[in-house]
């Protein structure tokens, strides 16, 4: 299956820049590690990067820069933070990965390894540690048929399926696909019949529930 | 001795200094590319607000990441400096945040593999390097201004329509517009 719905253009290109914050930046790589198109798009927004890196103005480095990198060169990276090659060995067989990465390293595991906690009927999250708080980003596992409650959003929503499915409205979204939402929309995502979803959510800004339990949960739990 | 390109002025010029590091541990090239790039990335540094100390050592630490991860430098996935670009971006990044930026693992076993017929159409990456320069220049004021932003001023989209004092959905259209305008011109045809 193809992902046919993706990240937007404008947010892509404000990946390559580096301007996200965390979690964003999150969902925006879980989404390229399931989108060979958007990884596509990434590239070109980088070699953007990449002319305006060349067409910079030189700055004069302090003396002896050189020298110090040439030094560190001959040192091992001993204490160093290693170059991140692959994280994925692992004793699972490939196909099993539920979680692409970066996603595996930030939980430190894959879907079996999340501790969920219940939030309402059938929605259990994961609140995933983030470097700010400009955006939080959590794991949702809702049940075959349930909804999140009704909710507009302060800022963008991101909603990036990882099993499972779920349905807005006429639109159905699959592994891989992503479902955004500015604060004008208000929306009521509902998870696929059998085994219903699970998705990474990025929100900006608090969700504004518009039902009574929907107020409570927000009051209680925090999301 | 030598056939090292005297400069890194060139992508060409710059790949073949970059397979001299991978394959030789070449010092001579890498000191040429140091030359080139250093400064750069050292300016660019400074144009996202980074002071002048902590702006050479991000720089400094830029070129050393380069040396120590020249043999994953894929001359097929990117030129050159889009490549110093996205290290650099990362260690700004990384410098201000406890977690590293999330970025995707390409040997992820879980990874959706690119389509097999991608492999060939695509563009030789220094082709497409050179495809979005040219198709930069076609886009207008207020278009590069918006990406001039997003890249050198590391501007949210809000942050940009703040100080455009425009509406965020202008923002983000511009954004959209120049990047469709730029794919389009190298002949993307992605979704
Ligand atoms: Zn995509």
């Amino acid at each position: 299956m193809t992902v046919q719905h993706h990240i937007p253009d404008e947010t892509l290109l404000s990946y390559a820049a580096g301007d996200l914050d965390d979690a964003t930046s999150l969902v925006v790589a879980v989404h390229l590690a399931l989108c060979p198109a958007c990884r596509e798009a990434i590239d070109v927004a980088s070699d953007i990067g990449g002319m305006m890196l060349e067409d910079l103005a030189p700055v004069a480095m302090s003396g002896d820069a050189l020298a110090h990198v040439l030094a560190r060169t001959e040192t091992a990276a001993a204490g160093e933070r290693p170059v991140p090659m692959t994280t994925s060995q692992s004793s699972s067989p490939a196909a099993s990965f539920v979680f692409p990465e970066p996603l595996r390293s930030r939980i430190g595991g894959d879907l079996d390894n999340v501790k969920w906690r219940r939030i309402g009927p059938g929605v259990q999250q994961f609140v995933l540690p983030c470097a700010d708080g400009a955006s939080q980003a959590r794991l949702l596992k809702i049940a075959g048929g349930q909804g999140v409650p009704e909710h507009g959003h302060t800022g963008e929503e991101f909603t990036l399926v990882l099993a499972g499915g779920f349905s807005d409205g006429s639109l159905a979204f699959a592994r891989g696909d992503v479902e955004w939402a500015d604060p004008d929309v208000v929306h009521r995502p509902v998870a696929d019949d059998g085994d219903g979803c699970v998705c990474l959510a990025v929100t900006s800004g608090p969700l504004q529930f518009f039902d009574i339990i929907g107020k409570i949960a927000q009051r209680v739990i925090g999301i | 001795m030598t056939d090292i390109p005297k400069t890194a002025e060139t992508a060409e010029d710059a790949t073949v200094l970059m397979s001299r590091i991978a394959g030789h541990q070449d010092r001579q090239a890498f000191e040429v590319l140091f030359a080139h790039f250093a400064p750069r990335v050292k300016a660019y540094m400074l144009k996202l607000g980074t002071a002048d100390a902590l702006a050479d050592e991000l720089a400094q630490e830029t070129l050393l990441m380069v040396w120590r991860k020249a043999e994953q430098f894929d001359r097929a996935k990117a030129s050159p400096s889009t490549w110093i670009f996205t290290i650099a971006r990362n260690l700004r990044i990384d410098a201000f945040r406890k977690i590293s930026r999330p970025e995707l693992d390409p040997n992820d076993p879980a990874l959706v593999p690119d389509p097999e017929e991608a492999q060939d159409d695509r563009m030789n990456r220094l082709q497409r390097a050179r495809a979005v320069r040219e198709a930069m220049k076609t886009l207008n004021d207020e278009q590069a201004e918006a990406v001039r932003l997003s890249f050198f001023e590391d501007l949210s989209h809000s942050a940009i329509a703040e100080r455009l004092d425009l509406p965020l959905g202008t923002v983000k259209s511009r954004l959209r517009l120049a990047f469709a305008r730029i794919r389009d011109a190298i002949g993307e045809d992605l979704k």
